[in-house]
């Protein structure tokens, strides 16, 4: 079976190719440059292996939670091939994939950064979400946490100093999403019949907030 | 605190953007409020004069959001520059996403920014542009809401135009 990966859902764009030979997984950007370099890579990575879009038969896609700039490029381009080449689509969770990259008999939570001063974050024991995902500050993860569990992601790097001072560890070998490890993921899950091609949406956790102002334009548009 | 300022000219806008430009850090906001053909803009040309981008810098008011590569002493790698006065509503706004996209090594600079400034990420300098005494005069009064940037540098990169 061919699949391909797409992962967006940080600042490290990345995508793995698969076949019966093995799984290939390349970085395609580091600092947000996701919509010029995501389509670029795997048109030059189906091409090394002689194939085309067509040689495909699913779609892998993190849906997130992650940045919303980012899940926007990758979510939409693959929900594009998939209806194009009317090929399986199946969607993984940032955080799951995370997960699945500890030493499964950790206690760990995943963090992925939310910025503006908040984390995506979800409780794991062994392969089992033991939480929701939620969004919260790191200082409200911090309380949330017990001293027995690893913190891994983006997330838990960036706010490392906060976490040390609560007494939490933090794994730096874990950082961002292996699209070869969510196609890993959705093996064991065996999903990969797909799914839906309307229920693959980016997950935001975080409700829109913008409360605007639009009075004040209004002596300037009347 | 709030800074007024007083510049008499365009050009004198721009160079004050300019000169703002030198104490800004990677993740700041400014939140550029005051009428039509009051001079945002120019500030923004100012602005992206002192941070080192090249290229032609127009008000995005269609496009809603610029992205400008930029190239100074000071960490910024992109001055990102958004025009609100389209947008209709408060979603359209969270879609640019501007407090997540500042956090990427840029500064941004929102025209219009006070129509929605909860969403604009949390370091933010308020600038309010409106008419002076003369035709050309513009007083430009500057406020900031950010521990990056301390309203002492602000004052004394600026002081060449205090009122």
């Amino acid at each position: 079976m061919n699949i391909l990966a797409i992962e967006t859902a940080t600042s490290v764009a990345a995508i793995a190719i698969s076949s019966d030979e093995g799984t290939e997984e390349v970085e395609a950007s580091r600092d947000m440059h996701h919509v010029e370099t995501l389509v670029p890579c795997i048109q030059d990575h189906l091409r090394q292996r002689s194939w085309t879009m067509r040689d495909l038969d699913l779609i892998v896609v993190d849906i997130g939670p992650g940045l919303f700039t980012g899940l926007r490029v990758g979510v939409s381009a693959a929900r594009s091939f998939a209806a194009a080449l009317d090929c399986a689509i199946v969607g993984v969770s940032s955080l799951e994939v995370l997960a699945r990259q500890r030493r499964q008999d950790e206690d760990c939570w995943s963090v992925i950064d939310a910025r503006r001063g908040e984390v995506f974050a979800q409780h794991f024991l062994g392969d089992q979400a033991v939480s929701d995902p939620l969004v919260l500050t790191p200082e409200a993860l911090g309380q949330l946490a017990g001293d027995q569990t690893v913190l891994i992601g983006d997330g838990a790097q960036r706010y490392r100093d906060v976490f040390a001072s609560m007494g939490l560890v933090v794994n730096e070998d874990v950082v961002t999403p292996s699209p070869a490890c969510a196609i890993e993921l959705i093996k064991a899950r065996q999903l990969t019949t797909g799914q839906d091609l309307r229920s693959i949406v980016p997950m935001y956790l975080r409700d829109p907030d913008a409360v605007a102002n639009f009075h004040v334009l209004d002596r300037f548009k009347s | 605190m709030t800074l007024t300022l007083t510049t008499h000219s365009v050009e004198e806008t721009r160079d004050l953007g300019s000169q703002l430009a030198s104490v800004l850090v990677p993740g700041v906001v400014i939140v550029a409020a005051g009428g039509l053909g009051v001079g945002k803009t120019a500030m923004a040309q100012g602005l992206a004069r002192g941070l080192g981008v090249t290229g032609r810098v127009t008000s995005p008011t269609f496009t809603l959001l610029a992205s400008h590569r930029a190239n100074n002493s000071r960490g910024i790698t992109t001055m990102l520059h958004a025009d609100l006065y389209r947008t209709v509503s408060g979603e359209e706004v969270d879609d640019l996403a501007i407090g997540e996209l500042v956090e990427s090594g840029a500064v941004c600079f929102v025209e219009w920014g006070d129509l929605a400034p909860d969403v604009l990420g949390a370091q933010r300098i308020f600038v309010s542009l409106s008419q002076g005494e003369l035709d050309d005069d513009r007083i430009i009064a500057i406020e900031t809401q950010t521990t990056a940037v301390a309203e002492g540098a602000i004052a004394e990169a600026l002081g060449g135009w205090s009122s």
